[in-house]
């Protein structure tokens, strides 16, 4: 059983790479952080764990594929998860929960989910925008890779052009530091 | 003196481009990731990845 102030030490790298997250999208370029004609206004989005209010808010998407409930005992039991829940203002558009694998060199992206049903405001961003703040997770805990398990087929492309590709075991996957 | 250059030490680290940087300030991040957030991504809505 991992003592106290390494589960503190884990809270203190998830949060950390939260707000990195967040000093990442303030340091964009001007004219997209304050986009208009259809573009999210970046300086409103928010990266937040999966708490209380990520899942209350869950509760009102229609037709979700997941329980995201079911992450509240994995949090219980997993050390390094990274979980992350992403706002534009008081609306959730996506939800992310990401753990390594046994040796911690590489960080799988077990579940990413954006808001269903019709257009949300973040919309073609959610997979960025979740993946950016693994990266600094990544960075942050020193592991090498990231790895999304079971990728929806229609999402592929959006993740190739992250840099992503399929190795040779069949597994889509990104060396970071490999851009 | 040496309490100084511990300090810089603590406060600071070289990125993976080579320059100092300060502990708060984000490492450089994969420039496609970037341009994505800039320009967005052909996503679907709902589920993006994992087990159904």
């Amino acid at each position: 059983m991992p003592r106290p102030h390494t589960f503190l030490r884990y809270q203190l790298n998830r949060s950390k790479a939260r707000n990195f997250a967040n000093a990442t999208l303030a340091r964009l370029p001007t004219k997209w952080k304050h986009a208009t004609g259809g573009l999210p206004d970046f300086t409103h989005i928010r990266f937040e764990a999966i708490n209380g209010a990520a899942l209350d808010a869950y509760q009102t998407w229609e037709s979700s594929c997941f329980s995201w409930e079911e992450v509240v005992p994995w949090k219980a039991k997993e050390l390094m998860y990274f979980d992350l829940s992403i706002w534009l203002d008081r609306e959730l558009c996506g939800l992310c929960f990401a753990n390594p694998n046994h040796s911690r060199l590489r960080m799988r992206i077990v579940r990413l989910e954006s808001k269903p049903g019709g257009a949300h405001p973040l919309r073609g961003y959610i997979a960025p925008l979740a993946l950016m703040a693994v990266e600094h997770y990544v960075q942050i805990v020193g592991s090498k890779a990231i790895e999304i398990q079971e990728p929806l087929a229609g999402a592929i492309p959006a993740y190739e052009k992250l840099g992503f590709t399929f190795d040779a075991s069949g597994r889509l996957a990104k060396e970071i530091g490999s851009a | 003196m040496k309490g100084l250059v511990e300090s810089k030490t603590a406060r600071s680290k070289k990125s993976a481009r080579g320059h100092e940087r300060l502990n708060d300030e984000p490492p450089a991040i994969d420039p496609r990731i970037l341009r994505a957030l800039l320009e967005g991504v052909d996503e679907p809505t709902g589920v993006l990845a994992g087990r159904k």
